[in-house]
């Protein structure tokens, strides 16, 4: 088991890089996409916010592989179309593709996350900010932004994630992601423990980005005061250490 | 009177909801040094007329001159104001200080940090000389031990305290009390009140809606009463408070305790 490790751990290596780039390049420019779109998105004006639902409905409504076998081989189909138009170079590489796809995926659920988060931003702070006689792109930047992003902060990590593992159908389309090289492994060796090796390079992955998320969130709540939240009563043992603590 | 002399003037303003008049022309003039006090039962339209004094509400009609500067009201519903006299809202509050019931502290932001934000991103300040006249602020009001403090840390009365340094530090002509007390533990109402009544005593501008009876007899200058979107009555304390001359009022005066 050990030997297959060594044997395939470049490939493993180079398998995981792949991950890690599809991953970061597409959540990283979805997440530039969102924050203006989730600012539209709550427009009074329904034609803005109207094309923006349905965009975030269909992505969120639909399974991801439907939507990369959608592009990569729905693209297909308009061959000569996207050479006339000077895209085809861009649909006919399963990378540019899948990066395509999980970029609009993204965004749509971040979109999603933003907008709760900009909603739940304290009404009160932002009168403050408004009677002080600040701008409103000073607001943004100022009051709302910093907190929104504070709110959706556990959700963002918890979608990058998400994404991470859900990359792994890159693979169906022949990218050589971390999916991809494990079962490129497994049709050579036609040994299961090669999917075991897999599933800990996932893991270590994931686990590494949940220390790090945690890290930068205890910066951003460092304001937040959670004295209240450990008090909460609970049905475990700690309401009886509790109780004689305070007694 | 002379025209300098006058800090706020507001004319005939009123105010709809939903085809429910708030405010039925109310008007009202501020002499530098004054001290307002807007009293009145709830629903009768004292917070409604504060908030369209600096036009976190917009009023329907009406004029509101401060230093001179006018501003004309005639907004149709809906409408949003220009980019021009957005600008010129936004000039109108920045010297207009307006201090809340939920005190509303940015709570992502220390103590200091609430108090230099206005003077340095709205007016442009130098941020040392902000620091330094804040730190000064935050003294007068008993904050500065705790001015590397979060709000969720501060009791009310002292996020309240921390909320006027705020509204100071901005320089304002007037300052606007919004029930300043209201949301605090009966034990914490007197630490603000006190500061209150230094800065009237300094000779501040201000207007206040309170339900403080006792507070705005002894530091009032003019009380207004505020009855169903009208002024009702107006004049110093110890005439409205010792001679009531409407029945609404004798009968508001009798309700609260003294």
């Amino acid at each position: 088991m050990l030997e297959l490790l060594i044997t395939y751990a470049p490939k493993f290596f180079d398998g995981a890089l792949m991950t890690l780039k599809l991953t970061f390049i597409s959540v990283s420019i979805a997440a530039l996409l969102s924050l203006p779109l989730a600012i539209l998105r709550r427009s009074k004006n329904s034609a803005l916010q109207l094309p923006i639902r349905l965009f975030v409905s269909f992505f969120r409504g639909t399974p991801l592989l439907a939507q990369l076998f959608l592009v990569y081989y729905g693209s297909g189909q308009f061959r000569l179309e996207l050479t006339d138009l000077g895209l085809w170079w861009f649909f006919r590489d399963p990378l540019y593709c899948a990066l395509f796809t999980f970029t609009l995926n993204s965004t749509a659920y971040q979109i999603e996350i933003l907008r709760g988060a900009l909603q739940a931003v304290s009404s009160g702070e932002i009168e403050a900010a408004v009677a002080i006689g600040m701008t409103r792109r000073l607001i943004y930047q100022k009051i709302i932004l910093p907190h929104a992003y504070r709110i959706a902060f556990p959700a963002l990590g918890n979608e990058v994630i998400l994404m991470l593992k859900g990359g792994a159908i890159a693979s169906v389309i022949t990218l050589m992601d971390l999916m991809g090289r494990t079962r490129q492994a497994f049709s050579q060796t036609f040994d299961i423990s090669v999917y075991f090796w897999a599933a800990l390079f996932y893991l270590l992955i994931t686990s590494a980005f949940v220390v790090a998320w945690r890290l930068l969130e205890r910066r951003l709540t460092r304001h937040i005061d959670y004295h209240g939240v450990n008090n909460l009563p609970s049905t475990s043992s700690a309401t009886m250490t509790g109780l004689n603590n305070a007694s | 009177m002379p025209a300098d002399s006058i800090a706020l003037q507001v004319t005939d303003l009123h105010k709809s909801y939903a085809g429910i008049e708030v405010l039925k022309g109310v008007s009202l003039n501020a002499n530098q040094h004054d001290v307002i006090s807007i009293i009145g039962a709830s629903g009768s339209g004292k917070s409604t007329l504060l908030r369209c004094l600096n036009l976190l509400e917009v009023p329907d009609s009406g004029h509101i001159q401060i230093q001179g500067e006018t501003l004309n009201l005639y907004a149709p519903h809906g409408a949003t104001p220009s980019h021009k006299s957005q600008r010129k809202i936004e000039s109108i509050r920045s010297r207009l200080g307006m201090v809340f019931q939920q005190f509303n502290l940015w709570s992502h932001m220390t103590v200091l940090e609430n108090v230099m934000l206005g003077p340095c991103s709205v007016l442009k300040r130098n941020r040392d000389e902000v620091a330094v006249y804040a730190k000064s602020l935050l003294e007068r009001v008993g904050m500065l031990d705790k001015c590397h403090s979060y709000p969720d840390n501060l009791s009310g009365g002292q996020k309240q305290r921390v909320a006027i340094a705020r509204a100071l530090c901005m320089n304002p002509q007037v300052l606007l009390f919004d029930e300043p007390t209201s949301a605090l533990d009966p034990e914490l109402v007197n630490e603000v009140l006190q500061v209150i009544r230094e800065l009237a005593d300094e000779g501040r501008t201000m207007i206040l809606v309170t339900h403080e009876m006792r507070f705005a007899r002894e530091v009032s200058s003019q009380v207004l009463f505020l009855h169903q979107g009208e002024i009702v009555e107006q004049g110093p304390p110890q005439q409205l408070f010792n001679d009531p001359q409407s029945k609404h009022l004798q009968r508001f005066l009798a309700s609260v305790n003294l």
